[in-house]
C-alpha cells in the first residue's frame, strides 16, 4: 500500500513536470507563438440561418503576448470574430497560446492565425492514461502499455509508404501480422494459443477481405470519390481496406485469444470432452463476448460523426445524402468489423480444434 | 452496398450464435435506434446533457437488464456504468473545453459538402461535442463493466466465506486480465482511422509539429484515450459496487421483491 502512494506520488510528479515543459516549450518551435493575455468582446451582427434561426456574432479584440524567438516580449492586437455555433470559427480565451506570422512593421499589424498550441493535452492524455493504466492493473499494465509503444513505432514505420500504394498493400500485410503477434504475445506469452490466436486472426481478416471484394464487385463500390478532397489521387480502396482491416483488427484478435484461452483450460481439465460438447462450448464464449464487442464497435465509430451529423441535419440534408455522404465510411468500418468479430468466433474454434486436438488423442492413449 | 453487408451480418450472427446471435442483433438494432432517436431529439431542441443521460439508462437498460437478466452483477455494472459517465463527463468537458476540439477540423474543411453547410445554425456545438464523446465511451465501459461483475460473481459464488475486501481484490484480479485485450481493440480502432489522416496530412506534407497541435489529431486522441481511461475507472468501481452490493441483505431482498412481481 505504501509502496503504492509512493508510486501514485511519483507519477503525479513527473505528469506536472512534463505538463510544466511543454506547457512553456515555445522556444522549440521554428513558428512564431503568442500568448493571449486580453479579450474584448463585443456583440457583432445577427445573421439568419436556413431554418430562419438566428446566430449571434461576436468580435473579439486579443492583446498577445510574443512568448519566442527574436520578436519575444512584443505586445500586439488582433481581431478575431466567432459565431455562437463557430464550427467554422474558433472562440479563444485567456492563456491560449496560438501559431501565427506576423508582418514586418512594429508592432506587427497583420495577424494570421494558424491554429493552437494543443501538445500539452497530449502530454495531459497520456499522462493519464499511463497513470490510470499502472494504478489499475500494476505490472500487467506496463506489459500492455510496452505492446502498444512497439505497435506504435511499427505503425509509424510502416505508414511511410503510404504515398506508394502498391507497395503499401504489400507492407501492410506484414505489418497486420506483426501487429498480431506482438500483441498477443506481450497479452499470454509464448504459448502454443498464442500461435493459434495469431492465425486465427489473420484467417479471419483475410476472410474479411474476400468478402468485402465480393461485394463491391456484385453490388456498387463505396464512393471514394468523396475521400479524394481530402487525400488525392491515391488508389484509396486498397488504403481504405488496410485501414477497415486494422481498425477490426483488436477486436477480432480479443475474440481469438480468448477462445483459444477457454479451449485449452477446458482441454486441459476435461480432456475426455466430446466434439459436439466442445462445438457447444466455443459457441457459448463466441456468444459471451460476441453483442458486447459489437457495441463497442458500434459506438466508438458512429460517435465521431455525431457533429457532423448533427450539422448536416440542421442545415436541411436528407437522410439519404447523410448516410450516403458522411455516414458510409464509418457504417462501413463497423459493419466489416462486425463481420470480423462474428466470423473469427468459427475460425478460431477450428483451428482450436485442430491444435489441442492432438493433445486430446495422446492423453486418450496414455490413458488406454 | 450498405444493406448487402448488413444482411450479411445478420445471417452470420444468426448462423453462429443461433437464438443469442439473433438476441444479440436485436440489441444491436435497437442501439440504433437509440442513436437515430438521440439525434432527432437534440434537433428537436432538447438538452444535450440530459440526452445524454436518457440515453445511456436506455442503453443501460437494453444492454444489461435485457440482455442479462435484473439480478446484483447487472445493477452493480450498471451503477459503476452511470459513474463512470459522470467522472468522465467532467473530464471530457474540460478537455473540450480548454483544449478547443469542438467544431470541424482540418479534415471535415477539406471534404466537398463542406462548403454547402450553412454556418448560421444556432447549435449549442460545445455540448454536443462532448456528448458525443460520452457516446464513444460508453459501449466500452458498459462491455469492461458487465464482464468484470460477471466474473467476479463466480467467484463469490464458490467462495460464500469471502469478505467484501476479498471479493473486491478479485474482481480487481479479474479486471488486470480483462483491461489487457479492451486498450488493445480501441488501440486498433484508432489506428485504423489514423491511416486515412496519415494519408491526408501525408498529402499536405504536414509535418510532425503541426500533427501533434492539430485538431483531428487531438480529436481523434482524445476519443480513444478517455475511453481507454473509462475502461480503468470502471473495473475498481463495478468490483467495489459489487462487493457492498453482494453482501447487503437489502439489495438481495430488493431483487427477490422484483423477481416475486415478475413472476
Amino acid at each position: 500500500m505504501k509502496k503504492k502512494i509512493l508510486f501514485l506520488g511519483l507519477g503525479i510528479l513527473i505528469l506536472m513536470m512534463a505538463f510544466f515543459f511543454v506547457r512553456n516549450n515555445d522556444e522549440y518551435y521554428k513558428r512564431t507563438i503568442v500568448k493571449i493575455i486580453g479579450i474584448q468582446e463585443e456583440k457583432g451582427t445577427l445573421k439568419k440561418g436556413p431554418n430562419g434561426e438566428l446566430e449571434q456574432y461576436f468580435v473579439q479584440t486579443i492583446k498577445a503576448k510574443v512568448t519566442n524567438h527574436e520578436r519575444k516580449g512584443d505586445l500586439l492586437e488582433f481581431k478575431n470574430e466567432y459565431s455562437q455555433t463557430g464550427y467554422k470559427t474558433e472562440k479563444y480565451s485567456i492563456n491560449d497560446r496560438l501559431f501565427v506570422s506576423l508582418s514586418e512593421e512594429q508592432p506587427a499589424k497583420e495577424v494570421t492565425v494558424w491554429g493552437m498550441k494543443r501538445d500539452y493535452i497530449l502530454v495531459l492524455l497520456i499522462g493519464l492514461f499511463v497513470l490510470s493504466l499502472s494504478l489499475v492493473a500494476g505490472s500487467r499494465g506496463f506489459l500492455t502499455l510496452f505492446s502498444i509503444v512497439i505497435n506504435l513505432l511499427v505503425f509509424v514505420f510502416g505508414i511511410r509508404f503510404i504515398d506508394q500504394p502498391e507497395l503499401f498493400s504489400k507492407y501492410w500485410i506484414i505489418m497486420l501480422a506483426l501487429f498480431c503477434v506482438i500483441t498477443l504475445v506481450f497479452a499470454s506469452g509464448f504459448h502454443i494459443k498464442t500461435w493459434g490466436a495469431v492465425v486465427a486472426s489473420l484467417l479471419t481478416m483475410f476472410l474479411v477481405w474476400i468478402l468485402f471484394t465480393l461485394v463491391t464487385t456484385f453490388s456498387q463500390e463505396p464512393p471514394y470519390e468523396l475521400m479524394e478532397y481530402i487525400s488525392g489521387p491515391h488508389e484509396l480502396a486498397t488504403i481504405f481496406m488496410a485501414s477497415v482491416l486494422t481498425g477490426s483488427l483488436g477486436a477480432i484478435m480479443d475474440v481469438a485469444i480468448t477462445i483459444h484461452a477457454g479451449i485449452g483450460e477446458l482441454v486441459s481439465t476435461t480432456p475426455e470432452i466430446s466434439i459436439r460438447d466442445m462445438i457447444q462450448s466455443i459457441r457459448e464464449i463466441g456468444m459471451d463476448i460476441m453483442g458486447t464487442m459489437i457495441n463497442v464497435l458500434f459506438f466508438v465509430y458512429l460517435s465521431g460523426s455525431l457533429t457532423g451529423i448533427f450539422i448536416e441535419i440542421r442545415s436541411g440534408f436528407g437522410l439519404d445524402t447523410i448516410l450516403k455522404f458522411d455516414l458510409v465510411f464509418e457504417l462501413i468500418r463497423f459493419l466489416l468489423g462486425a463481420i470480423g468479430i462474428v466470423l473469427a468466433i468459427p475460425v478460431s474454434g477450428v483451428i482450436a480444434f485442430v491444435l489441442f486436438r492432438r493433445k486430446l488423442s495422446v492423453r486418450r492413449k496414455t490413458e488406454c | 452496398m450498405l444493406i448487402s453487408l448488413f444482411v450479411i451480418l445478420f445471417l452470420l450472427m444468426c448462423l453462429v450464435g443461433g437464438d443469442r446471435g439473433a438476441k444479440s442483433f436485436l440489441v444491436l438494432c435497437v442501439n440504433g435506434i437509440i442513436f437515430a432517436g438521440s439525434i432527432f431529439f437534440l434537433n428537436k431542441g432538447f438538452s444535450p446533457i440530459l440526452l445524454i443521460v436518457i440515453s445511456a439508462l436506455c442503453f443501460c437498460g437494453m444492454n444489461l437488464f435485457f440482455q442479462n437478466g435484473y439480478n446484483i452483477k447487472t445493477l452493480s455494472a450498471a451503477f459503476a456504468v452511470m459513474s463512470v459517465i459522470f467522472f468522465n463527463g467532467i473530464f471530457i468537458f474540460a478537455l473540450v473545453k480548454f483544449g478547443h476540439l469542438t467544431g470541424f477540423n482540418e479534415i471535415d474543411f477539406f471534404e466537398e459538402n463542406a462548403m454547402y453547410l450553412s454556418v448560421d445554425l444556432n447549435i449549442k456545438l460545445f455540448q454536443i461535442t462532448v456528448c458525443g464523446m460520452i457516446w464513444g465511451l460508453l459501449g466500452a465501459i458498459c462491455d469492461t463493466g458487465m464482464a468484470i461483475a460477471t466474473a467476479t460473481n463466480e467467484v463469490a459464488l464458490q467462495h460464500p466465506e469471502y469478505t467484501k475486501n476479498q471479493i473486491f481484490q478479485s474482481g480487481m484480479s479479474v479486471g488486470h486480465d480483462i483491461m489487457g485485450t479492451t486498450v488493445n481493440t480501441l488501440f486498433f480502432v484508432g489506428a485504423g482511422e489514423a491511416i486515412m489522416m496519415a494519408l491526408m496530412f501525408y498529402t499536405q506534407k504536414t509535418g510532425w509539429v503541426e500533427i501533434i497541435n492539430s485538431k483531428s489529431f487531438m480529436q481523434e486522441l482524445s476519443t480513444i484515450i478517455v475511453s481507454c481511461i473509462g475502461c480503468m475507472l470502471i473495473i475498481p468501481l463495478t468490483a467495489f459496487l459489487f462487493a457492498v452490493f453482494f453482501k447487503s441483505q437489502r439489495i438481495h431482498y430488493h431483487i427477490e421483491l422484483v423477481e416475486q412481481r415478475q413472476r
